[in-house]
């Protein structure tokens, strides 16, 4: 039985379609990273699969339940970290999470353990007795986590549990995912691609509420293969030299990289016809390149591509 | 049943964290002391009238009606701001639940809130004595009364909290659906010469949704059941809306 099954699932605020039919399938015990752009649809989903919201059409199934029908059950099988991590911040973090226990259906004699063991597997123990409010941001994420899992469900999504943290506590915080995983089923979403590659085995792409890659990183790297990257070194004004490079057939993505000094630009096109390409990008730059240096693709180039709406248009 | 305790528990223990309640319990005390003290003691030493529980509790409605909205207003409003809404409602609990929830624990620490008005009822009973002690029935009475005034009042809190996440336009929402119920009556002599079905509906509600008539029965110790109905009803009519308004996230 999947862990998480998702078919044909719409969801529309008026006239404006947040989730446009989307249908997939997550195994059990698997890891799963839901990438997207902001206002992709990512919390949407997530929301309709945690019950906090209805979708429009279509079906979703937690741990075997309904997110429609048999909601109750779907929330005693589900931890959920929404973004942001909201928690009672007045409160002390032992006291919160036996009261979240406690909504959660934990059996009285089990709950002192359980919370314990929460805690420990998140790293909280030694700020058990101090209030929410006095611990740092990392602090915070680890207690929402502690919380999304203090029921041992079979299940946990994680609405973007590393946005807002400095980079050590995205570290803790993957590692605390990866640790915690063991069995569970996660579905967490992010918009950055490290997180995936080191966390989970398969990612799903969502963009514009359409889902436009899924599949194991492998798979995915696969379709980075027959890509190659050609950055130029340009004299020229780089908005207008994007412009014009975006125009140039066959140029699957232009990106203007331009940090600080120096304007450089950066092509994706498919690795078989490159010499064509660039000599048509060298004309349309017209004389002002400096320099031009070709590499293989990288896995980020796939969820750039991806989810520009431009290049997504020229794909299709 | 033990998540509604738990819900309950958390909603009363926060009003102990937070410092404006503890503010309006003092404004409470301080001001029904006051009456207590300008009725009962300087102007009402000598007349029998004085040793009722209505010199007290009369004005409670009106001092409530500043009161409760400021203590109710964070109780759905504050959930929506800090979007802890999203993890209550993904926990197993349903929607009746939390509103209830929100309502016994206000509800709890309005008790708490009632507990210093016992002393002036002692000192009457203490002190009235040479003019006769004050009956016992309407001091119930006026306490049948107060509950049910304050559950009443606080369900319209409650529900004026579910619609917004801003805790001081709650506050205003509550206070404006109080004050407005409360002036109902001034347009009785308007309403009177009215004919016709639609005359007889306008009378009807002028004379009847007001709060002030229902409770003042109460402080001169007489318990009817049309007077409870009112309040029963009107709190849960507000209780229902308010769920109905969480729910409201589900068909926008």
């Amino acid at each position: 039985m999947p862990a998480i099954e998702v078919q044909g699932l719409v969801k529309r605020y008026g006239a404006r379609t947040a989730v446009d039919g989307i249908s997939f399938t997550i195994d059990d015990g698997e890891i799963v990273g839901f990438l997207g752009p902001n206002g992709a649809g990512k919390s949407t989903t997530l929301r309709i699969l945690t019950c906090f919201q209805p979708a429009t059409a279509g079906v979703a199934r937690v741990a075997g339940y309904d997110v429609f029908t048999e909601s109750v059950q779907v929330r005693e099988n589900m931890g959920y970290l929404p973004e942001s991590t909201p928690l009672y911040t007045e409160m002390r973090v032992r006291d919160y999470l036996d009261y979240r226990a406690t909504l959660k259906g934990v059996r009285r004699r089990d709950r002192r353990a359980w919370v314990e063991s929460a805690m420990e597997r998140c790293h909280v123990s030694d700020v058990a007795d101090r209030i929410i409010g006095h611990l740092s941001k990392g602090y915070r994420q680890r207690v929402g986590l502690a919380d999304a899992l203090v029921h041992r469900p079979k299940v946990l999504i994680l609405d973007e549990p590393t946005s807002g943290l400095d980079p050590n506590q995205v570290r803790d915080v993957r590692d605390l995912v990866k640790e915690i995983s063991g069995g569970t089923t996660v579905l967490f979403s992010t918009h950055t691609i490290p997180w995936v590659e080191q966390v989970c085995r398969r990612a799903i792409v969502i963009n514009r509420g359409k889902i436009v890659a899924d599949g194991t990183l492998p798979e995915l790297r696969r379709m980075v293969e027959p890509w190659s990257r050609v950055e130029f070194r340009v004299t020229s004004d780089p908005a207008a030299a994007l412009r014009a490079l975006e125009a140039v057939p066959g140029v699957l993505l232009a990106e203007n990289l331009t940090a600080g000094g120096e304007p450089r630009l950066r092509i994706l096109a498919e690795t078989a016809g490159l010499d064509g390409v660039v000599s048509a990008a060298r004309a349309a730059l017209g004389g002002g390149i400096d320099g031009e240096e070709r590499s293989p693709a990288a896995f980020e180039d796939l969820f750039t591509k991806l989810t520009r709406g431009r290049a997504i248009q020229e794909a299709a | 049943m033990t998540r509604l305790a738990a819900l309950t528990r958390r909603e009363l223990l926060a009003y102990f964290y937070a410092p404006v309640p503890y503010f309006i319990l003092c404004l409470f005390v301080l001001l029904t002391g006051n009456f207590f003290y300008s009725g009962a003691v300087v102007h009402g030493s000598s007349t029998r009238a004085s040793l009722e529980p209505g010199v007290v509790f009369h004005t409670l409605q009106f001092i409530l009606l500043f009161l409760i909205p400021l203590l109710t207003m964070n109780s759905v409003a504050d959930e929506r701001s800090r979007n802890t809404i999203e993890t209550l409602l993904t926990a197993p609990v349903t929607d009746a639940q939390v509103i209830l929830s929100k309502w016994t624990g206000t509800f709890l620490f309005y008790l708490v809130m009632l507990v210093p008005t016992l002393v002036y009822v002692g000192i009457l009973r203490q002190y009235g004595a040479e003019i006769g002690k004050p009956d016992l029935e309407p001091v119930l009475g006026a306490y049948a009364g107060c509950l049910l005034l304050g559950g009443f009042y606080i369900s319209i809190g409650v529900f004026a909290s579910s619609i917004t996440e801003n805790a001081l336009l709650s506050a205003f929402l509550a206070f404006v659906i109080l004050i407005g119920l409360l002036v109902l009556e001034i347009f009785r002599s308007t309403v009177a010469d009215i004919g016709g079905v639609f005359g007889d509906a306008l009378r009807g509600a002028v004379e009847y949704l007001p709060q002030t008539g229902h409770f003042n029965e109460f402080l001169t110790g007489k318990v009817a059941l049309h007077d409870v109905l009112y309040f029963v009803l009107g709190t849960a009519l507000f209780l229902f809306l308010a769920v109905r308004s969480l729910e409201s996230r589900k068909w926008r």
